[in-house]
Formats: C-alpha cells, sequence, structure tokens
C-alpha cells in the first residue's frame, strides 16, 4: 500500500518521473551505496516541501542541488561485484575504469555517467544540472579526454 | 582495447544498476529527525534514517512481544510457567553509509617561519602563494617552496626574467606551476614559473594597449588543468575604460577572448572554478551578476540572490565569495551574508550565521583544503587584526592574530590542506590547526 501523502497524489507521480533520474545522478557523484542514500534523502526533503516544490519550474533541479549539498565531502565509490569476464565478451570493462571515473571532478563524472552511462541527452542532463548544454558539452568532452588519458587510450 | 571508453561506461553501469534497488515511496516515507537544508553546501550526516528505523522496528517488536505474552496469560489460575516468555528481538540497526559531519571551527595556532631569503636577494619573501599542495615565494628572481611553511628550499629556475620586469600585478597557482602578471611599462607580460621543472616562460600578452601600460592592472587565474585567464583593466578608470581578457591552454600561449564573451568597462576579477574559471566585479559594484565559464571559452551569465562583494578565491572545486543580501550591508550583522559556492557557476549559496561580537565578515583571505580564512579588519582596537576561520564554510570562529602591521592587500595569505600562511611585512606565519 501506498504511504498517505496527504495534500495530493502528484507527489507520487513526480517520484515516479524522476527516481531513476535523481538516483543515477547522485550514483554518479557520490558512489552506488552513498547516491542511493542521498537519493532517498532528497526525495523525502521533496515530500516534506512539495507544497513549496511543485510550484517550481524545475523541482528535479532543485532536489538534486540539496543532494548535492548532502553528499558533498564524500569520497565516491562506483565499485561493483561483478564476473571477471574476457576482453572481447559483450558486457566488458576496463577494470581500471572504475578508479578513472572516480578520479575524475565530481561535476566531469555526473555528466559523462549521466551521457554514456546512462543514455542521457545533454539537454536532459542540463536541465537536472541547471547548467547550459554548451556547458554539458564542455564537461563531456573534459571527462573523456581525461579517461582516456587515464586508460592509455590511443585514438 | 577493443571496445570504446563510451561502451564500457554503458557496461559498467548496466551491473551498477542491476546491483542497485530502486527506491520506492515507502523508502522516503520515513520521518526525517532532523531537518534537511535547502540547497547549501552542507554535510549533514545520512546516519540518521537508519537509526529511526532500526529503533523503530525494535520498539515494534519489542510491543508484539509483550502483546503475545499477556495473551498468553489465563485469567482464572495461577498460572504453570513451563517456559519462558518470549524474549523481543532486538534487531540492530542497519549500516547506512556514513559522511564526514560537520567541522567544528576551532582557533589556528600561528607560529612564525623565521623563513628570509639571503640577504644578498633582500631577505624579505614577498609574493606567496600556495598550488594546493606546496607554498611558494618569490622575490626577485628566487624562487623557494616548502611543504609544511616552515622548511623552505630555494630553486633553481632557468630563464626566470630579470628582476625589473617582476613587478607582479597578481598570481595564482595550481600543479606546481605559478602564473605571474606584470606590466613592465612597456608590454603587459605573464610569467610561467614551472617549479617542477624548473623553467620559467615569459609571455606578452597580444594586444595594443590604447593608454599607457603602467596604467593597468589585471587579475589571473589558473584551474585545475592548467589553463588560464587573464583580466585587464584601466587602473585610472577602474575599468571604465579597456579591458581586454586572455585565455591560455598552457599558460605560456594567450588568445584575446572574443569580445561578447565578458562584459565591457568593468574591472573583473577571476578564479579557477574545478576545470573552468569564474569572474565577478573587482570593484564591488553594485551588481549581481557573475560569469561562468567551463573552459575559458564560451562565457555565460548568472545571476545570484543577492550583491557579490569582496575577493574572489577558488576553494577545491568552487570558488567563494561574499554575498550581500539584498536588504543591507554586511558590515550590520543582523542582516545575513552569504558565502557563494559556485561549483558550477550557478551554485546557491551558504547562509553565514552572525559572528560573536558582531560585526561582519571579512574578504576572504585564503583558502584550502584546510578551509577559508578572512580577515576582520573591524574591531575594538584598530590596531589590532582579527582572522574568521572556518573549515566547511559552515562553522567559523574569530581569533586575534599575534601579529600586527599588516596590510591586508599586500599579506599574500594562502593555503594547503592543512595550514594557512600569511605574509606579514615579510616574516611568513604558519597557521595550523592544534
Amino acid at each position: 500500500m501506498l504511504p498517505d501523502f496527504g495534500k495530493d497524489d502528484s507527489f507520487a507521480e513526480f517520484f515516479s518521473e524522476v527516481e531513476h533520474k535523481l538516483r543515477g545522478a547522485f550514483t554518479a557523484a557520490f558512489g552506488v551505496d552513498i547516491g542511493r542514500e542521498v537519493c532517498s534523502e532528497a526525495l523525502a526533503y521533496g515530500w516534506e516541501h512539495w507544497d513549496r516544490l511543485k510550484g517550481m519550474e524545475n523541482p528535479a533541479g532543485y532536489l538534486y542541488r540539496v543532494g548535492v549539498g548532502l553528499g558533498r565531502k564524500v569520497k565516491p565509490s562506483l565499485r561493483v561485484v561483478y564476473e571477471p569476464m574476457a576482453v572481447d565478451s559483450p558486457g566488458w570493462f576496463e577494470p581500471g575504469l572504475v578508479s578513472a571515473l572516480e578520479s575524475l571532478s565530481e561535476k566531469q563524472r555526473v555528466v559523462v555517467s549521466l551521457v554514456h552511462g546512462y543514455g542521457w541527452s545533454f539537454g536532459e542532463v542540463a536541465e537536472l544540472l541547471e547548467v547550459g548544454k554548451s556547458t554539458i558539452q564542455s564537461y563531456e568532452q573534459r571527462a573523456m579526454k581525461r579517461l582516456r588519458r587515464k586508460l592509455r587510450v590511443v585514438q | 582495447m577493443s571496445t570504446d571508453i563510451e561502451v564500457q561506461i554503458r557496461n559498467l553501469f548496466e551491473v551498477i544498476q542491476a546491483e542497485q534497488e530502486p527506491l520506492t515511496l515507502e523508502d522516503v516515507n520515513q520521518p526525517l529527525a532532523a531537518v534537511v537544508h535547502a540547497p547549501v553546501r552542507s554535510t549533514q550526516p545520512l546516519v540518521r534514517r537508519g537509526w529511526v528505523v532500526g529503533f523503530a522496528a525494535a520498539a515494534v517488536v519489542l510491543l508484539l512481544g509483550l502483546f503475545a505474552f499477556l495473551l498468553r496469560q489465563e485469567p482464572t489460575e495461577a498460572p504453570v510457567v513451563t517456559q519462558p516468555p518470549p524474549v523481543p528481538t532486538v534487531i540492530e540497526p542497519e549500516p547506512v553509509p556514513t559522511t564526514p559531519e560537520t567541522e567544528t571551527a576551532v582557533e589556528l595556532v600561528w607560529a612564525n617561519s623565521d623563513f628570509s631569503f639571503p640577504e644578498s636577494v633582500g631577505g624579505v619573501p614577498s609574493t606567496l602563494v600556495s598550488d594546493g599542495d606546496r607554498f611558494f615565494t618569490i622575490i626577485g628572481v628566487e624562487v623557494a617552496s616548502s611543504a609544511d611553511g616552515f622548511v623552505w628550499e630555494t630553486l633553481n629556475i632557468s630563464n626566470m626574467p630579470p628582476a625589473n620586469r617582476l613587478d607582479i600585478a597578481d598570481f595564482d597557482s595550481a600543479a606546481s606551476k605559478i602564473l605571474l602578471l606584470n606590466m613592465d611599462g612597456s608590454q603587459a607580460r605573464t610569467v610561467l614559473i614551472d617549479a617542477a621543472a624548473g623553467e620559467a616562460y615569459e609571455s606578452i600578452l597580444p594586444f595594443e594597449p590604447v593608454g599607457a601600460v603602467e596604467d593597468l592592472r589585471g587579475f589571473v587565474a589558473v584551474n585545475d588543468e592548467g589553463e588560464a585567464v587573464v583580466l585587464l583593466y584601466d587602473l585610472l578608470e577602474r575599468g571604465i575604460g579597456e579591458t581586454p581578457a586572455f585565455y591560455s591552454a598552457d599558460g605560456i600561449n594567450w588568445t584575446r577572448i572574443p569580445e561578447g564573451q565578458l562584459p565591457e568597462g568593468l574591472a573583473l576579477q577571476t578564479a579557477g572554478l574545478g576545470d573552468g574559471f569564474v569572474v565577478t566585479d573587482a570593484f564591488e559594484q553594485p551588481s549581481n551578476t557573475y560569469w561562468h565559464s567551463p573552459d575559458g571559452h564560451t562565457w555565460e551569465t548568472v545571476q545570484a540572490d543577492g550583491t557579490l562583494s569582496g575577493s574572489l578565491v577558488s576553494w577545491g572545486d568552487s570558488a567563494i565569495s561574499y554575498v550581500e543580501s539584498a536588504f543591507g550591508p554586511q558590515a550590520v550583522s543582523a542582516n545575513p551574508t552569504y558565502l557563494l559556492t559556485a561549483e558550477t557557476g550557478t551554485e546557491l549559496v551558504v547562509d553565514l550565521p552572525p559572528l560573536e561580537g558582531g560585526g561582519g565578515y571579512g574578504p576572504v583571505i585564503a583558502s584550502g583544503g584546510i578551509g577559508i580564512a578572512a580577515f576582520t579588519p573591524i574591531g575594538p582596537d584598530p590596531e589590532t587584526w582579527f582572522v574568521e576561520y572556518s573549515p566547511d564554510g559552515l562553522n567559523w570562529v574569530r581569533q586575534t592574530l599575534p601579529f600586527s602591521d599588516i596590510n591586508p592587500f599586500g599579506a599574500q595569505p594562502a593555503a594547503n590542506e592543512d595550514r594557512v600562511l600569511i605574509n606579514a611585512n615579510g616574516e611568513i606565519w604558519v597557521g595550523t590547526r592544534p
């Protein structure tokens, strides 16, 4: 049974629309475990202040900033448990990719993870982070350049 | 490697998504035991809800156990206890990832480094700067470096320009490189000192000044990528005249930032902002506008919730400056003062608490991993200088400096992970956390 949110059901609709987006962004920013926890905290804040948030132009972007404030100073960890696999097998990724992503700045990691990890468009990322699309493109280009350098990829 | 990085990132996040359970409405429908702040630089601990859940669950189990126990009582005869009553199971609170708590502001411990250059080069250190790790000080063509502010080594730098071309207008540092801005009478120049390589590179900024070069002043900033921006203004006209801006990918080769990217006719100051830059009006003109660039090429105008004031310095991936509220001057403690944290160039601000003893926050003088230090030029004794120190921008402590006669515009403080250095009339003082 869904909890009683009282005033209206619009928060439930908002929740189902943005939960996966915010969780993806916070996971990219703060890691698998803390990212989910930060997402939960940010959405709880959204629920408590829904009367005010629902009038905002971009409540998801606002909650993203709420979560970023909560998770600040957390050392990100994208460590996951997975079966070692052959280089050419589907689903393979370089073992050094995780630490290379963790070494990026928070913004670079969020952008590159949302764009390439979750398949978001630059426009979608720009809307959540509330910055211009050209800024997102710049972050993505720099992040990829740094990743290639870290992983010693020759183009 | 046979798979594109983009595909590998997708593969990694497929594993992450498979491992991570989605949140449900029930997950967020927990009473919050503490106030979650609006978007500010906050380090609220995340542990509370786990404990709330754990203790709530334990309380429920206790009540159910007690209820079950009462149901077992026979009303007519004295009970023969054949087995112990059910012992409530105490559920341990589930482990929850933790974040660092907000740090307590404690007074820094100050000590004189007793460092000076040999008398042959003038003795007194002048420019003082940190790249976030090591400290550097310069006098003439001599450069010295220190990790802790106490033990210094003089560096051998090849190709240092003559000392008469090192009348330094501004400077910044990142990753063992120090960028100096200098107006030598005929040209506006930069000097990049690569401390690791032991080399200096002198460059002339590509423009033809309308007036005298001596009247030009400017600001430089180096970002985490080693890219640099120089913003010049005409001192006599306080920026109303020519205000050329320059970008360099390496601190050596400069191109002029095209007109229209940054405003004309303002004296602008700049600071590195992670991989980008942020720019504000240097002379505290009433404005809530600042400018942000992710790369030094494209700039966007951003509106702050108040009037930007004071200095602008980098702080980790952010840059900081004070923002006066729209309701009054910052010296009136009843009015809120804010700290701009412009990580993306659009971040909001931290609401600073009133200072004990009254007065307003002074200009930020240094920031680094250790936190932020700011001068308070308003005290009961005009000869006494105070510094406010904060490890996190939220908690602040005010302390009296153990030295006097500081020129706040020439003190050139610098900070790294664990100390703040101030150049007080040629003496380098080191402030550390106890």
